[in-house]
């Protein structure tokens, strides 16, 4: 048998109230049951409303709601393409969305913009959505790529606020071959991180013209251009110019781009490249294979070298994003003799060298 | 080569001057055998990012009268 109440009378009920329903039956003839029904059930008319939301995209999404509610995310991107997540409150109302759920993605710099995360929620009474909003931006730095063209820029050296850099030919772009004879470039740099300080033309190829800055020597824009009288650039091993430049923060890195550049009045690709400024200390350790640290050791790295100190210790500062190449030399100090080699030691070393054991056995290193 | 050079001092040839190696004391080395010593010295960092510690394991090479080994403690 089915009971229909009225939405009307259902309305009529005070919301929070508590009520008894009974059923009472009688037949056709007027006799009424013995027994009858009864239940209670609560009445909620008030719609369920989100806490405050907050969103970051290294945290859980979360917040609290009526008891049991379910609970739907929909994230839009900048494109308004639209991810989609839900789950259910608990019993206290808490609900969670995980950060890995709502976004099974890592953001590149492709993926920058607002996104939107728009939260739904209906509770078990069926009192219809509730919703809130909240935004968050993706701002990922693109990366900066570093173009080789005509001229290579690598960092010599730098002491104090002032980087040398070299400008180093590619001897591709040498079209016509046999060298360069005539050289044109402009220097470009963000004058808010670098001051242009200098250009010097490596010497023995009788440079006739020294680099003329066009626009000053501040400026962010730097032109150089210059003819050998006698003589042909051939080295594209090292530098055709040094350039030198003050650092005005060295906290940031520091972009340089070479454009207009031409040999012999062939133009080739311009370079783009980053430096960084800022510096870690790299320690080195130099021993003997018994462990034994070495004193005096030259270890050469980063266009500078140093010698280890009693420890058989010594640090660099290099710049982040730099390769490090390192090596070590040490002087011999003449000693006196000591287990002098003799006809044993010549009979082991031709048994190793027809692949034979020494006496004593295999070799093995350590 | 040690073989030859050995040979050549015993019997009172020149033989090549001891110089010292410096090899990345982290390296791979066991592909090193008696008939084949190859290895790279010095060592190299791409894009240095951060504080590091390195170490270098010096070898004396060519010593052949152990004229050096009091060097090495």
């Amino acid at each position: 048998m089915a009971i229909t109440i009225p939405a009307a009378d259902l309305q009529a009920l005070s919301d929070g109230g508590t009520y008894s329903l009974t059923a009472d039956v009688s037949d056709v003839a007027g006799n009424a049951a013995a027994q009858h029904s009864s239940t209670e059930f609560d009445v909620d008319k008030a719609p369920t409303t989100l806490s405050a939301i907050s969103a970051e995209i290294s945290y859980d999404l979360s917040g609290v709601i009526a008891a049991k509610a379910a609970v739907h995310v929909v994230m839009a991107d900048p494109a308004d393409a639209v991810k989609k997540s839900e789950t259910a409150a608990d019993a206290t109302g808490a609900w969670n969305i995980s950060a890995v759920e709502l976004m099974d993605f890592e953001f590149s710099f492709d993926d920058n913009g607002t996104y939107v995360l728009f939260v739904l929620a209906t509770e078990t009474a069926e009192n219809g959505y509730v919703a809130a909003n909240v935004n968050f931006v993706v701002d990922v730095e693109a990366p900066v790529q570093d173009v080789i063209g005509g001229l290579n820029i690598e960092q010599f050296s730098k002491a104090g606020d002032v980087v040398t850099c070299g400008l180093i030919c590619d001897a591709t772009y040498d079209l016509g071959g046999g060298g360069i004879k005539a050289l044109d470039f402009a220097t470009n740099f963000d004058p808010s991180d670098l001051v242009h300080k200098d250009v010097s033309l490596t010497s023995g190829y009788n440079w006739t013209i020294a680099v003329r800055n066009e626009t000053g020597a501040s400026s962010g824009t730097v032109k150089g251009g210059f003819i050998s009288s006698a003589g042909t650039f051939t080295n594209f091993s090292n530098p055709i110019a040094e350039v030198q430049m003050t650092v005005l923060e060295n906290l940031e890195p520091v972009g340089i781009r070479i454009t207009g550049t031409s040999f012999d009045g062939d133009a080739a690709p311009d370079t783009t490249e980053t430096f960084s400024y800022i510096s870690s200390t790299l320690t080195a350790t130099v021993i003997t294979c018994t462990g034994t640290a070495m004193d005096g050791v030259t270890v050469t790295a980063c266009d500078s070298s140093l010698a280890t100190d009693i420890s058989g210790q010594l640090s660099f500062e290099v710049s982040h994003g730099s390769d490090v190449v390192m090596d070590a030399s040490f002087a011999l100090e003449n000693t006196s003799a000591t287990n002098a080699i003799n006809s044993m030691d010549a009979l082991q070393a031709l048994r190793i060298a027809v692949g034979l054991d020494a006496s004593n056995g295999p070799a093995h290193y350590k | 080569m040690d073989a030859l050079n050995i040979l050549k001092y015993a019997v009172g040839l020149d033989a090549p001057d001891p110089h010292w190696v410096f090899i990345n004391s982290g390296g791979a080395y066991a592909d090193i055998a008696q008939t084949s010593v190859n290895y790279k010295t010095g060592m190299s960092l791409e894009a240095f990012s951060g504080d590091a510690f390195v170490s270098l394991t010096g070898i004396l090479v060519g010593d052949i009268d152990d004229r050096y080994s009091g060097l090495i403690a």
